[in-house]
């Protein structure tokens, strides 16, 4: 039996690898370039709030924090021998927050300030009018672990405050106020978080973990994938079946193989890292190397075991690494997720199989791991690893996995979508009007299909175009201090899942507030175009003008361009109305015309982006989406379906109402017809555009529950303004105004086509 | 001896592929599988060579059964199809020790067995060649000699001139006689008629998944009442297949 094993793993390790793996080689550049973007993010964050390039700490300093005249002249009293004391170890803040504990904790912990002292911001004035129970509060913050720090608290406390106390006392006349004019709390905060520990801490649960998991991820998928679907692939994976070897031996000898070659790599990498870390720190011991070899076997053994299913599930080696790639984000969100991760998790953790290894080898690293959870976890990959490698040699049996050409089968299936196409055509030749833009599908396809598509394109697109204009803003916003507060919050909220989700979606709001973000967005959009338009034209191979974008034939531009024209007049004009209406009824004042000169860029932005904003949702919906639902359900479901999830997709805004909801069908179905009346996109477009604008940027109102605050016009809404007119915190798009705006520029539409088609009749 | 009996295969949502097939083939002799592509040659010959498991019916070889003794099916048959490829990247070398190795037979009897084919074939010159950088010809060579690495007593070959010049087709079709007066049961599919007429005792004609047509050449033609094999098979052709 071994032999037959060897036989392959041997073939596995060498052979097998050499071909088509370029697929591999771009996950390894994707895996790479996510690590090197997670390292700039991490750097330009320890660059920024560490003193982790700083030389020396500086710790003899005292804080005063709002720090009244009669304290600095007692303290300038009390050191008159020495005039230039006060620059050189007292520090003069004025802060409006009182309590702002993550600030001096993060100084106190990198030892800049031995001691801060926070006076409330209108010390003087609660000392004039002090009542007997309420005395103002002063705050200290030091380091009890700190001699220094210590020493400095001491004086403070029992030597300064009491004699500033009678002095105030004094001075005030009352003396007989029988407890002290103040109170002062204390606040003990602990500094371990020194330069070499911060370091190593990234070394140890970020960096030395997360090269592993990439080196193992990556290794087995190159090896795995090429072993049994490439051999799938190359046709010589039917001779190894047809010998007398037992599928169980063919599951082993690749594993086996898989196991080696990337033991090979993850092992070197992890020797040379480690010798790397014994040159710089020179701790640890052999106990430690065996432990991590061992973490990282069992990490591989595990992944083989995985990989190696996923490649006997699958014929071709790029069908299986896609098949692999959810396995590659789980591993992602699992080193994140770790990374992120200050306090040691719970023992559960260490002993779930990739989680444990993250922690695992951090703990190593730390020195805190112990035998019993090595081996706990080593018993519990094993485990996992036989029921992966059973499920395996049971799914070699099953033909779909073993067989490599089943032409009868595939030639049954195209004999039966032919019928069923011919079926299909048949049915809606006969009404012509489901011909939207001229569309007329290469291929059909299954109604579920179809509908499943047009559902997650608008999404996943969306979704994949929004994330990256994230991405940026964020790194900006992390590297200044509101980062902090932000942090602190979610972390004092962690019970609170609502309260968190709250905090989550107003940080995303701030970040979607900078221009950066706004200009983000715009390229995101046209790209989205672009994409739209690659597949229109080269995957589908349909002329643009079956998604409403005609530019060919004589005068093409000029009417495309008048179209958009009267497409902006429409936007205008009913976004006009609807803040007429508003203004009529005394729901909304007028504040303010003009825009801000810190706005400019922002404003332009802005316009930046509703223009390809507006042009790519209308070719998602009504372009794209329209036509091609149409011709396979009819032209009315279409409009429905189109309406349906353009609202459904703007309805997890911030503060949507059903009646937001309604109103958003109602203005996707007006925008269907107007786009079905007009037989193109381009005033949809432009109206699309310029309602966003009009509604946001003119009017300064929220856009679809999003709030602008370059504005041209300023306005508020009055206070017995009805949100249910106004539409509230959704902005107008939930308020009936709107609704009464859309439904009277239907009827209107509908009444020129009906005009139109009586005209036609005559003629 | 080969017995294939009442075998079905179809695989999930569609139409039989092979329906109802049975034949025998006896020990020392030919026995060709005639068909127009599509009519389920090579889904027949899977299920004999214990790739496919029939939807229905058995097949037997030397006793045993497909479903039940594959393993030891896989010792006594050497399979061939075009489908069945040599990793490009090995050596004629190499792959008679991988080969060896599965097949678990003992080191010195593979060498000498790979002496005997690479001077059968002139495979010698070629055995440190990249399998990538050889011809047609010379694959399809090395590829019958690694089926038979382990000396089995039946031989399956699909379409095993597919493709090769005459030179060397005259070689395979020599060799396939020279088994067959060795004792060996051979199986061979084929839709080239002059192969079919020289080298098979017996024939079973497919069309549409059915056998409408079993016995000798000669018996063949007479039952048809045509001159030529050619002139037959296109008869039962056009009687047998629909649509």
């Amino acid at each position: 039996m071994f032999r037959a094993v060897w036989a392959i793993a041997r073939k596995s390790t060498t052979g097998g690898s050499r071909l088509k793996t370029e697929m591999s080689k771009a996950s390894l550049a994707t895996a790479l370039f996510f690590f090197l973007c997670f390292m700039s993010t991490l750097v330009s964050y320890v660059v920024y709030s560490d003193s982790f390039f700083q030389s020396e700490p500086e710790n003899n300093y005292v804080m005063l924090v709002n720090s009244p005249e009669s304290f600095d002249s007692y303290l300038e009293s009390k050191f008159e021998k020495i005039p230039d004391y006060f620059e050189t170890y007292f520090r003069h803040e004025t802060s409006g927050t009182y309590y702002d504990f993550v600030k001096y904790q993060n100084m106190l912990s990198r030892d800049q300030i031995a001691l801060i002292i926070v006076f409330p911001g209108n010390f003087n004035d609660q000392i004039a009018s002090l009542a007997n129970d309420s005395r103002p509060e002063i705050l200290t913050y030091y380091d009890p672990g700190n001699e220094n720090s210590k020493g400095y608290h001491e004086t403070f406390t029992k030597n300064f405050f009491p004699e500033y106390g009678d002095e105030l006392q004094a001075k005030y006349g009352r003396t007989a106020v029988s407890s002290d004019i103040f109170a002062i709390q204390e606040f003990e905060i602990t500094g371990t978080d020194t330069r070499a520990d911060s370091a190593l801490f990234a070394i140890h649960h970020m960096i030395l973990p997360l090269l592993l998991f990439i080196a193992v991820m990556y290794s087995c998928m190159e090896t795995g994938m090429a072993c049994v679907a490439g051999e799938k692939e190359r046709g010589t994976f039917a001779a190894i079946l047809l010998s007398p070897v037992r599928r169980i031996e063919i599951v082993l000898g690749n594993a086996l193989g898989i196991i080696i070659r990337t033991m090979a790599i993850a092992g070197g990498i992890l020797l040379v890292l480690l010798s790397l870390i014994f040159a710089a720190f020179g701790y640890f011991s052999i106990v430690q190397v065996v432990s991590l070899l061992l973490l990282t076997l069992s990490l591989t053994v595990v992944m083989a075991a995985l990989v190696l299913m996923i490649s006997i599930m699958n014929r071709t080696i790029l069908a299986a690494q896609t098949g692999f790639l959810p396995i590659f984000f789980l591993m992602l969100i699992i080193c994140i997720t770790s990374m992120q991760k200050q306090d040691a998790p719970s023992i559960l953790y260490y002993l779930l199989p990739f989680y444990g290894h993250y922690y695992g080898i951090a703990a190593v690293m730390d020195g805190t791991y112990s035998i019993g959870l090595l081996v706990s976890l080593l018993a519990i990959c094993l485990a996992i690893t036989a029921a992966l490698f059973f499920a395996a040699e049971r799914l070699l049996h099953v033909e779909r996995f073993t067989l490599y050409a089943d032409s009868g089968k595939d030639l049954a299936r195209e004999r039966r979508q032919r019928l069923w196409e011919r079926r299909i055509r048949g049915k809606y030749a006969a009404s012509p009007q489901n011909r939207v833009y001229g569309y007329e599908p290469k291929r059909m396809r299954s109604g579920t299909w179809l509908i499943l598509y047009h559902l997650l394109m608008p999404v996943s697109v969306l979704s994949f175009f929004q994330t990256p204009a994230l991405i940026y803003p964020m790194i900006d916003y992390l590297r200044s201090g509101r980062a902090n507060t932000f942090f602190e919050k979610i972390s004092t909220s962690a019970s609170d899942v609502s309260g968190m989700a709250n905090l989550i979606m107003r940080f995303l709001a701030d970040l979607m507030q900078t221009k950066e973000f706004i200009f983000s967005m715009s390229l995101g959009y046209i790209l989205l175009i672009a994409v739209y338009v690659f597949i229109i034209t080269r995957i589908e191979k349909q002329p643009l003008s079956s998604s409403g974008l005609g530019l060919k034939g004589a005068g093409g531009v000029r009417k495309a361009l008048r179209s958009y024209g009267a497409g902006l007049l429409v936007g205008l004009a009913m976004m006009s109305l609807a803040v007429f209406a508003m203004l009529l009824s005394g729901n909304l004042n007028i504040t303010g015309i003009g825009i801000d000169p810190s706005q400019v860029l922002l404003f332009v932005a802005y316009i930046a982006m509703w223009i390809p904003q507006g042009a790519s949702e209308e070719l998602m919906f009504r372009g794209y989406m329209l036509p091609r639902i149409s011709r396979r359900f009819g032209r009315a479901f279409a409009v429905f379906f189109t309406s349906a999830s353009f609202a459904l997709l703007h309805g997890a805004n911030a503060g949507v109402t059903p009646l937001a909801v309604i109103n958003l069908v109602l203005i996707a179905w007006f925008f269907a017809e107007l786009s079905l009346f007009t037989g193109n996109i381009w005033t949809v477009s432009a109206a699309h555009s310029v309602w966003n604008f009009a509604q946001g940027n003119l009017f300064g109102l929220r856009v679809s529950g999003t709030q602008n605050t370059a504005s041209l016009i300023h306005t508020v809404y009055s206070d017995n303004a009805m949100p249910l007119l106004t539409g509230g915190d959704f902005g107008p798009e939930g308020g009936l105004i709107v609704t009464g705006v859309t439904v009277l520029c239907l009827l209107i539409l509908f009444a020129l086509r009906h005009k139109l088609k009586n005209e036609n009749r005559k003629v | 001896m080969i017995e294939v009996s009442h075998v079905s295969k179809q695989y999930s949502g569609s139409d039989d592929v092979v329906r109802d097939v049975s034949f025998e083939v006896k020990d020392g002799v030919i026995f060709g599988l005639l068909g127009p592509n599509g009519a389920g040659k090579t889904t027949l010959m899977q299920m004999i060579a214990t790739l496919l498991v029939p939807s229905q019916g058995n097949v037997l070889i030397n006793g045993l059964n497909t479903r039940t003794d594959e393993r030891e099916i896989r010792r006594n048959i050497g399979f061939l199809t075009s489908e069945v490829k040599l990793d490009p990247f090995s050596t004629p070398d190499k792959l008679f020790r991988f080969f060896g190795d599965l097949y678990g037979i003992d080191r010195k009897i593979v060498e000498q067995r790979k002496a005997e084919s690479f001077a059968r074939f002139d495979i010698a010159p070629f055995a440190q060649k990249k399998i990538i950088e050889l011809s047609t010809g010379m694959k399809q060579k090395i590829s019958i000699a690694i089926s038979l690495i382990h000396n089995p007593p039946v031989v399956i070959f699909d379409e095993p001139t597919n493709g090769l010049d005459i030179l060397t087709a005259r070689q395979v079709t020599d060799y396939l006689r020279e088994l067959r007066a060795n004792g060996r049961t051979i199986l061979l599919s084929t839709h080239i008629f002059s192969v079919a007429e020289d080298l098979c005792d017996e024939i079973a004609v497919l069309v549409d998944g059915c056998v409408v047509a079993l016995g000798s050449i000669a018996a063949l033609k007479e039952t048809t009442g045509t001159q030529s094999f050619e002139d037959a098979f296109f008869r039962l052709y056009t009687e047998n297949h629909k649509e």
